[in-house]
């Protein structure tokens, strides 16, 4: 039954590793009551112990690296990781700077990418709901390691 | 039978307690031109937390966390015992003695205290800093709540003519309700059912006083480095701590006597379910959180000086 079907409660934590900003406003944006991200479950945790969804922006800065780690480890298991924005997937502008030690997937393993610069709402919801269905093949141990791509507008790539 | 009868009550309030907290994120978000979840929201999330494992932080004191949860869990049954459940006779108490009002009082506290054991069992700075908050607001909540509490005891004896011992129990107000046909008739007792409705935010750690679990400010407070399984049990408490208070206002305050199990049972439900909206929907969809120093100047000087003077309007 659906009611005790633990993937229909997100609760999500918002990892800044050093964005422009862009990514941030659009997942707020996605939260607020055009998208209503909460009829899916969905709620904004403060603490990562509190957290199933880690969703991530920016390209990891050299300074940020150690505390992003940290903060992924907290995140009790099963948990899913999203990537949203570009820099978080492949350094995008800043790839390649002398401050930049990511980008996030080379350093822990991530499930969703939400392309665009930044994604849409509409894109990072189709990322959180994606990442919900990992969270379940994860909780039935069929997990395949294989990362979901989302484009900007939501489409599946 | 009566105990069995009883637990299947406070099982069936568990459940219902989850609910409201539910239907209250509905009506936020129609309040706010939305969808919202579906009802059952927090059952799902309570189900959730069960599943999850995840790592304990080395300084985190996890006896006195667990040792907290204990006592928390103790507390609302505590309380829920000496309060009165529906039966087809109409109310009746599974503990009764004289002073159970007291004991209820305290059971309040104590809730307020498993937050601050909890916050202090953490030990970083978020649950610190969550564990002392709730203490300052416990100071300013529990003074008016005491004062009306005492009120409500006196006010019933002079009412029902009972002797002076069965003052601070239960069975005394019941008994006053019986004769009023609701507590609500009698003007003391409706200013001091007003003054609990303005504490109850407080008390149940509502929006706008919140202030101990700051999500966006303190990562959640006194609960920060809480996960799985305890967090689960807290998230429960905070929920079983709204439908007792809601439920205690509606028992003896107000509820209809009526001949049929079904119907007080019903009664108590919806009851406890409207006196939640009051209480924590609608101050939730209206207001942002306060700081601290507001919330504690708020209750001391508003709810703390009403309850005084009734308590002295009690007393002539
Ligand atoms: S992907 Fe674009 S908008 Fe998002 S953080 Fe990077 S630069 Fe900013």
């Amino acid at each position: 039954m659906s009611i005790f079907k633990p993937e229909k409660s997100l609760w999500i934590y918002h990892l800044n590793t050093g964005s422009c900003n862009g990514c941030d406003i659009e997942i707020l944006a996605a939260l607020t009551p055009k998208y209503d991200a909460e009829r899916f479950g969905v709620k904004l945790v403060g603490s990562p112990r509190h957290a199933d969804i880690i969703v991530a922006t920016g390209p990891v800065t050299a300074v940020a690296k150690e505390s992003v780690l940290r903060v992924i480890d907290q995140v009790p298991e099963p948990k899913a990781i999203v990537v949203t924005g570009v820099c978080g997937i492949t350094g995008g502008v800043f790839r390649g700077g002398y401050s930049i030690a990511g980008p996030l997937d080379t350093l822990v393993p991530v499930d969703v990418y939400v392309f665009g610069c930044p994604p849409k709402p509409e894109g990072i919801m189709v990322g959180i709901l994606k990442a919900a269905e990992v969270l379940e093949l994860k909780r039935k141990g069929m997990y395949q390691k294989d990362v979901v791509r989302i484009s900007e507008t939501g489409g599946v790539l | 039978m009566s105990i069995l009868y009883w637990l299947l009550w406070i099982l069936l309030l568990f459940v219902w307690a989850l609910l409201v907290g539910g239907i209250d994120r509905k009506i936020v978000a129609h309040l706010q031109g939305r969808y919202g979840p579906p009802f059952w929201q927090n059952i799902t999330d309570f189900v959730k937390l069960f599943y999850k494992k995840g790592k304990v932080a080395s300084r985190t004191a996890l006896v006195v966390i667990d040792v907290a949860l204990v006592i928390g869990v103790a507390a609302a049954v505590l309380a829920l015992s000496v309060l009165p459940f529906p039966m087809g006779s109409g109310d009746s108490q599974l503990l009764s003695a004289s002073g159970d009002l007291i004991i209820f009082a305290y059971a309040f506290a104590l809730m307020a205290m498993v937050y601050v054991l909890i916050g202090f069992g953490g030990k970083s700075p978020y649950t610190l800093v969550g564990a002392s908050r709730e203490i300052s607001m416990l100071l300013s909540y529990e003074i008016p709540f005491i004062l009306l509490i005492v009120a409500m005891g006196y006010r019933a004896v002079f009412i029902t003519g009972l002797p002076v011992e069965s003052i601070f129990s239960m069975s005394a107000l019941l008994a006053a309700k019986s004769q009023l046909g609701t507590l609500l008739m009698d003007p003391i007792f409706l200013g001091i059912f007003l003054v609990l409705l303005v504490l109850g935010p407080a008390v149940v750690g509502s929006v706008p006083f919140d202030i101990p679990e700051a999500e966006t400010e303190i990562v959640d407070g006194y609960g920060a480095e809480l996960h799985g399984p305890r967090l689960g049990v807290l998230f429960g408490l905070k929920h079983i701590k709204l439908i007792t208070y809601s439920y205690f206002l509606w028992m003896v305050f107000v509820s209809p006597l009526t001949g049929s199990v079904l119907l007080n049972v019903l009664s108590a439900l919806l009851g406890s379910l409207l006196v939640a909206i009051v209480i924590n929907t609608i101050p939730r969809a209206v207001s942002g959180r306060f700081r601290i120093d507001q919330g504690a100047k708020f209750y001391l000087l508003g709810p703390g000086l009403a309850s005084l003077l009734l308590l002295l309007l009690t007393l002539v």
